[in-house]
């Protein structure tokens, strides 16, 4: 544990040098701001146009789209950041094999990177959903959200993602540079699968199925109820109105103790497999 | 507690398999490295020098053998290994270039658990005697090539390890950053006994001034390991001669390889002429390759008798100079 601290600590030390440091603080939070600001306008946008031309099933689901894009904005960074540090640590600033010389934890270390990002990012959550709720009407009030609930349902949707960013890292670790698209192309995907953008309910039925196997949907589902005081009424028609908060607590939770069975031994089983085939310091070059 | 080996290898073995073939990068390594010692691996490009490291430092799984580093499996106890570690690989511009040479070097120090305060220590005795004191806080991305080579060397000794593994540290640098990075390594050693230094370089001369103990190694093969003077010493009976000559075919080099009494001969061309180094059993054989060099129509510049180089035991034991070996590999 102690190891896994210190590689943590370091970790997060450098991916905030790293992460922070390209530009000058003003310009880097308006940047901060604008990425996740842009998308939440662009869905506005979409939904607006898609109201008036007259295929609007009647309820406003600006709130639902509003609050799905900024939020998933965290889950895309998280997702990336520890192939991506496997990546820049291995290719371009070939540094990889020196931190796995050390007695340090590679774990650690990557966790660390992920919640650098995670962490310089986060901001910007908040204060575009206060955007969204002063300009654009979102119904989002400090009196009306429910606290606990997004504490709990913010970190064990962050442990899920962490996980699964784990598991991408060590996808990236026996694959070369173009596994850079790999965090792209999963987070891509699971815009879709997870109802950020419009409920399951919209979906193929086989589509569907496998919406509800991903845990990041429940993930979306909590964050709106914690947010937002009518996200469960029927009328928004979401496909999980039905289930109640304490069980998709026990979903998100369950999902949490499954990811980290699943992604802790397949992190070993990757590190194995890199060392059996030479590849902790491979590099491609193109 | 000081182990009786800083490294042992029994039949180290490693390949790699590609859809086309199965490469033996090592064939049945024995090693065996005392605490104190700096010693020397020599080989050309693909020889296994950078395999065996790779293998040492817990980098990559052998195939087959056994290997211990300060009397810890590399396979088993790879953990342990690296807490008595530390590598330094030449040629190459590794480092963070956003952060500055003094937070790369700290950055490492903290991977390894030590205290910061004794950290940023070392950290300015190390710069100062490498000459880069005046370049902590410049940004990495800044530094050239031998520049940066310099701070990674640093960040080799910065741990103190028990074991330094230095995979050609002098590629690239210039000859005043290559020497003082060779004296230092010696200084290093004499000042912290039962410290062992494992070098791989393909400069004969680097492993000649440098090592104590030198491994001429060629396709994944020891193929002798002694001290550089042992090594000479096994071709004093033999007849070392350098020769400049107008260039000369292939073909004289075969004619000369069948005269019985030549041990080796290797060839270093130049421009309007070839450098050859000819080992001989004994003097009286001379005058034959001499007629050789008429027969093929090649004219002799100027001719030297001299004292065997490590150079020379390299061609005696692998056939060819390592130049050669790199041209081909």
């Amino acid at each position: 544990m102690q190891r896994f601290l210190q590689a943590f600590r370091v970790g997060a030390w450098l991916g905030w040098k790293t992460e922070s440091n390209w530009t000058n603080p003003l310009f880097y939070i308006l940047w901060s701001l604008l990425l996740p600001m842009s998308n939440g306008l662009i869905m506005t946008m979409m939904l607006r146009v898609l109201q008036r031309t007259g295929n609007s099933s009647g309820a406003d689901l600006l709130p639902y789209v509003f609050i799905g894009t900024v939020v998933y904005s965290i889950v895309a960074l998280l997702l990336d950041s520890m192939a991506w540090a496997v990546l820049e640590d291995r290719e371009r600033m070939g540094m990889l094999k020196y931190i796995a010389i050390t007695p340090s934890s590679m774990y650690g270390y990557l966790w660390g990177r992920g919640f650098a990002k995670v962490s310089i990012n986060f901001l910007a959550v908040p204060l575009t959903l206060t955007f969204g709720a002063l300009v654009l009407d979102i119904p989002i009030r400090l009196s009306t959200i429910n606290w606990p609930l997004l504490l709990v349902v913010v970190v064990l949707g962050l442990l899920i993602v962490t996980f699964a960013a784990q598991i991408l890292a060590g996808v990236t670790l026996m694959i070369a540079r173009h596994a850079g698209f790999v965090g792209q192309a999963v987070s891509g995907a699971l815009y879709l699968f997870t109802g950020a953008l419009f409920p399951i309910t919209v979906l193929p039925n086989w589509m569907q199925v496998i919406a509800r196997a991903v845990p990041l949907t429940y993930w979306l589902e909590g964050m709106r109820r914690a947010l937002w005081v009518d996200a469960q009424n029927p009328v928004y028609n979401t496909g999980l109105n039905q289930l109640s908060t304490t069980n998709l607590l026990l979903i998100l939770l369950a999902s949490a103790v499954a990811m980290a069975v699943i992604s802790i031994p397949l992190q070993r089983r990757a590190e194995h497999r890199a060392k059996e085939k030479g590849l902790l310091d491979m590099n491609t070059a193109y | 507690m000081q182990p009786e080996y800083a490294i042992r290898t029994v039949n180290l073995q490693r390949t790699y398999k590609t859809k086309e073939r199965v490469l033996k990068a090592l064939d049945g390594v024995d090693l065996a490295v005392r605490p104190g010692e700096l010693f020397g691996f020599l080989g050309p490009n693909g020889a296994g020098k950078t395999t065996t490291i790779k293998i040492l430092t817990t980098l990559l799984l052998p195939s087959g053998g056994t290997a211990e580093v300060w009397g810890f499996d590399v396979l088993h106890e790879a953990d342990a290994v690296r807490r008595h570690i530390n590598m330094v690989s030449g040629g190459e511009s590794s480092g963070y270039g956003l952060l500055t040479v003094r937070e790369n070097l700290w950055m490492f120090t903290q991977f390894h658990g030590m205290d910061s305060k004794l950290a940023n220590k070392r950290i300015d005795e190390l710069l100062e005697v490498m000459g880069l004191a005046d370049r902590a806080k410049t940004r990495v991305s800044f530094l050239s090539t031998g520049l940066r080579q310099k701070m990674n060397y640093i960040r080799g000794l910065l741990t103190d390890p028990d074991v330094l593994f230095l995979d050609e540290p002098t590629l690239g640098l210039d000859v005043e950053a290559a020497r003082t990075l060779r004296t230092y390594t010696r200084h290093w050693l004499d000042t912290n006994p039962g410290k062992t230094v494992v070098l791989t370089t393909h400069y004969m001369q680097e492993a000649d001034e440098l090592c104590d103990r030198v491994a001429i190694i060629s396709g994944g093969t020891i193929l002798a390991c002694d001290t550089p003077t042992s090594l000479k010493y096994s071709l004093q009976q033999d007849v070392v001669f350098r020769l400049f000559t107008t260039p000369v075919a292939p073909a004289f080099l075969q004619a000369v390889e069948q005269i019985e009494g030549v041990q080796s001969i290797s060839q270093r061309s130049g421009d309007q002429r070839d450098e050859l180094s000819l080992i001989l059993r004994d003097d009286a054989i001379l005058p034959q390759v001499l007629s050789q060099l008429a027969t093929h129509n090649a004219g002799l510049l100027s001719l030297e008798k001299r004292q065997p180089t490590l150079e020379d035991v390299f061609v005696n034991l692998v056939g060819h100079s390592l130049s050669e070996s790199e041209t081909t590999a």
